[in-house]
């Protein structure tokens, strides 16, 4: 490229040198020639006409004031204007040409030096004096034949033809550098068509291999599905993408990825036919256009076909690698009515063979829109889901295990959807995170929450805490204490009565300011759980530095405790920390009794679970209150231990 | 080449005007060194208005500077305004006739230099010019506002040794 643009600069310099100067030769050459022809040729040879001329006039009227005709004034004017005439070929451009002729100074010299002499003699010449007259006539004779020899000289001598010699010669080099004007012109411009298309070619054009760009594929793709479809042929799109690319850059450096992109683009570029295209669409991503298409099947073998090829051993600066790639190909217009669509489809393809594993291409799928279309639907209809109340809350008991009471209560967000029914609260609060209804949805969560507690004591249930899970974004971008200050005031509920459940993974986004969130939360009189504890990777310190009161610990430790054999030890250091920091300790997921006892020997005294019973609706945990306030308790493990099967109280 | 005029002469010039348009021609007392005929209507003697020296010189006088292909190095031309001097004849018409001394002729278009102050120079810096000189007087005006293309034409309308113009 350098030695290129080197060679180029030269080019375009010497292009521009010849330009300037065949202009300047063409300019200077014209210029001279003008001067030849108009005022050297004609002035020159006036000026020598005119001195012979008036040196004839003067010896003629010396010969009539001779003879007693002329006048003397006549005479002296003559004299003055042949003076004149010697004066006008010594200074002046216009006559240097003829005064620089050989023997024209002398001549000038001689015939001033004459006119001096004779000058007193002629300014006192009288009429009829034919002695003088002819005197000085006689003197002019010799000069007669000279300026006439001159004169003729100067029309046609030597320097007159060498004169038009070199006008034919300055026409001849004007020729030449019109010529040279004409070439370099046409150069330049034959340059500048070429600078234009090759800067027209590198935006359309990937630098590293050479391929068309995504640029470049946007107005081909929109051109080829329009080809496809008058010709009623298929188009295939298969997107490339290789894996673990940013290893091979990370280990052997970002040369040898380099190196790497331009032999699969060599590879790519290899297997395809006459009328498909490859392109590099950023990073480690490929993208193949196969056009013509008549069967998809064809579409499908090229796609094993280019996997195979990039799959094959490659050489990066001496290192034997074994690359491989993931493709997914979509068929225009089988897969969708839009070259865009189909785009996106073999985009998602390609996502779906990388993640499952030992597959190397996939054709797309309609389910694997499904996965999306889901997403924007229930993200379309939340909104309004939010609005219209459709959203409840269901709640889950948390059981003191000795005596089997109630001593708080989790809501649990469902969502019944019309067409997908019921959706889990994971997808709805993932969903609200993405489309930016994180704040809504937890104010309307937070809100319901306090009404029904509000509702409790107004009925005159017993009341016990109740919990809310809050979202990653809500804790993080929006001012959860003022939302919660507002809801507390509005529905008049008593802060210390709510529970704030935070995931660890949640407090640990944002390390510094975690311990202030939470300390504002404290303040306002709420309760904090750290939710699905020992799951994240929460250090002591950072532990130690926020305000919480509970620690959930994660369903899957208790799981754990199902395996045999039973190695209660991570269960018994979570408690342990629980207990050195003073936090109370409740454990999810409780499925069996044993689960209970073998949590109670380790000193967990709470927990929540399936064998307690499951999330509820707001009119079964009233009835479970109401029970408890009756004296029953919801879980007797006296019972259990007794022999009978797990108890739930329907 | 460069002209240069003199910006209080072009004053002094717009006063006399017609001062000098409305006097009656005063005859010459010397010398004659032009002679005016043609389509005028002031003259001093029968269909002529003839000047000697001492009446141009009566008028507004006059510099340009510059260089002709005749002389060597920058003149210093000083002389009559060629329009004043055709208006004080009261001359009517645009096409002007030089004759020289030694019956040199230059036909001049004077629509063609109405921008332009042409100048019947009658000293070539700060002397009279004889007729040995090219004098006593000399057609000048600034080449420089004119095209190479011009510019021979001009200058072959430049007459030197001037002796009579005829207004046609």
């Amino acid at each position: 490229m350098p030695g290129y643009r080197v060679l180029r600069t030269v080019t375009l310099l010497c292009v521009v040198v010849v330009f300037a100067a065949s202009t300047l030769v063409s300019y200077r050459r014209h210029v001279e020639t003008s001067q030849l022809l108009t005022v050297t040729q004609k002035g020159g040879g006036w000026a020598s006409s005119e001195l012979e001329f008036e040196l004839l006039r003067f010896m003629h009227i010396l010969e009539s004031v001779g003879l007693g005709r002329g006048a003397p004034d006549e005479l002296v004017l003559r004299f003055d204007l042949l003076w004149s005439r010697i004066d006008v070929l010594r200074e002046g451009a216009e006559t240097s040409e003829v005064r620089e002729m050989a023997g024209a100074q002398l001549l000038l010299d001689e015939l001033q030096a004459m006119l001096r002499r004779i000058e007193p003699r002629v300014l006192s010449l009288t009429q009829g004096d034919t002695a003088t007259a002819d005197q000085l006539v006689d003197s002019l004779i010799p000069f007669e034949k000279r300026v006439r020899a001159f004169n003729v000289a100067s029309f046609n001598g030597p320097d007159a033809q060498n004169r038009i010699r070199r006008v034919f010669e300055l026409n001849r080099l004007v020729s030449i550098s019109i010529v040279g004007l004409v070439l370099s012109g046409t150069l330049l411009i034959l340059m500048l068509i070429r600078e234009s298309s090759r800067s027209r070619h590198q935006s359309l054009h990937d630098e590293l291999t050479g391929l068309p760009n995504r640029k470049f594929i946007n107005q081909h793709l929109t051109a080829a599905a329009k080809a496809a479809s008058r010709a009623g042929s298929l188009l295939g799109v298969h997107v490339i993408d290789l894996n673990n690319f940013k290893e091979i850059n990370d280990t052997l450096g970002h040369n040898c990825g380099d190196q790497m992109l331009q032999q699969v683009a060599a590879r790519l570029s290899g297997c395809i036919g006459p009328h498909d295209t490859v392109a590099r669409l950023g990073g480690d991503e490929f993208l193949v256009i196969q056009e013509r298409v008549k069967h998809a099947d064809s579409c499908t073998r090229l796609s094993r076909l280019l996997c195979e090829q990039i799959g094959h051993e490659m050489l990066l600066d001496g290192t034997r690698i074994y690359p491989s790639a993931s493709l997914g190909v979509s068929i225009y217009p089988v897969d969708a009515d839009s070259v865009a669509q189909v785009q996106i489809n073999a985009d998602l393809a390609m996502y779906r063979a990388k993640r499952d594993s030992g597959v190397s291409y996939r054709r797309f799928e309609p389910e694997m829109n499904e996965v999306i279309q889901r997403a924007n639907t229930l993200a379309r209809e939340l909104k309004e889901a939010i609005q219209d109340n459709q959203l409840v809350l269901h709640y889950q008991p948390v059981v003191e295990f000795e005596s089997g009471r109630i001593v708080s209560i989790e809501a649990l967000l469902r969502w019944h959807h019309p067409r997908y029914g019921y959706v889990s609260p994971v997808e709805v609060v993932t969903i609200a995170e993405q489309y930016g209804l994180a704040l809504e949805l937890n104010e309307w969560v937070i809100r319901q929450v306090c009404l029904q507690y509000r509702h409790w004591v107004a009925e005159g249930v017993e009341t016990v805490c109740v919990a809310v899970n809050i979202s990653p974004s809500m804790y993080a971008l929006h001012d959860l204490e003022a939302s919660l200050t507002q809801i507390l005031e509005d529905t008049a509920m008593s802060a210390e009565h709510l529970i704030i459940e935070v995931t660890e993974d949640t407090t640990m986004r944002d390390i510094e300011s975690s311990p202030d969130t939470l300390h504002k939360l404290k303040a306002l009189g709420v309760q904090i759980a750290l939710d699905d504890f020992g799951t994240g990777y929460s250090s002591l310190n950072h532990l130690k530095r926020l305000p919480v009161d509970k620690l959930k610990i994660d369903r899957s430790f208790i799981q754990d405790l199902n395996i045999s054999p039973k190695d209660p030890r991570i269960i018994r250091s979570i408690i342990g920390l629980a207990e050195s920091l003073d936090l109370q300790i409740i454990a999810e997921g409780i499925e069996f009794v044993q689960n209970v006892d073998d949590l109670v020997a380790e000193g967990c005294l709470l927990g929540q679970g399936f064998l307690f019973s499951k999330a509820v609706d707001s009119a079964r945990i009233t009835e479970m209150l109401r029970s408890q306030q009756q004296g029953i308790p919801l879980f007797q493990a006296a019972e259990i231990r007794a022999g009978m099967a797990i108890v739930q109280r329907a | 080449m460069r002209a240069s005029l003199n910006v209080f002469f072009v004053f002094a010039a717009l006063l006399l005007t017609p001062l000098a348009w409305s006097a009656p021609l005063a005859a010459p007392e010397q010398a004659v060194v032009l002679s005016v005929s043609g389509n005028i209507t002031e003259t001093n003697v029968p269909n002529r208005a003839d000047f000697d020296l001492a009446m141009l010189e009566s008028f507004p006088q006059y510099d340009l500077e510059m260089e002709t292909p005749w002389t060597d190095g920058v003149q210093r031309f000083q002389g009559v305004a060629l329009n004043e001097l055709l208006l004080a004849v009261g001359a009517q018409g645009s096409t002007l006739r030089a004759m020289a001394l030694n019956d040199y002729q230059a036909t001049i278009n004077l629509d063609e230099l109405r921008d332009v102050q042409v100048l019947l120079a009658v000293k070539l810096n700060g002397r009279h010019m004889r007729v040995r000189d090219k004098g006593p007087l000399w057609i000048v005006y600034p080449t420089d506002s004119f095209s190479a293309a011009d510019l021979p034409r001009h200058q072959s309308n430049m007459v030197w040794q001037l002796r009579s113009l005829e207004i046609r």
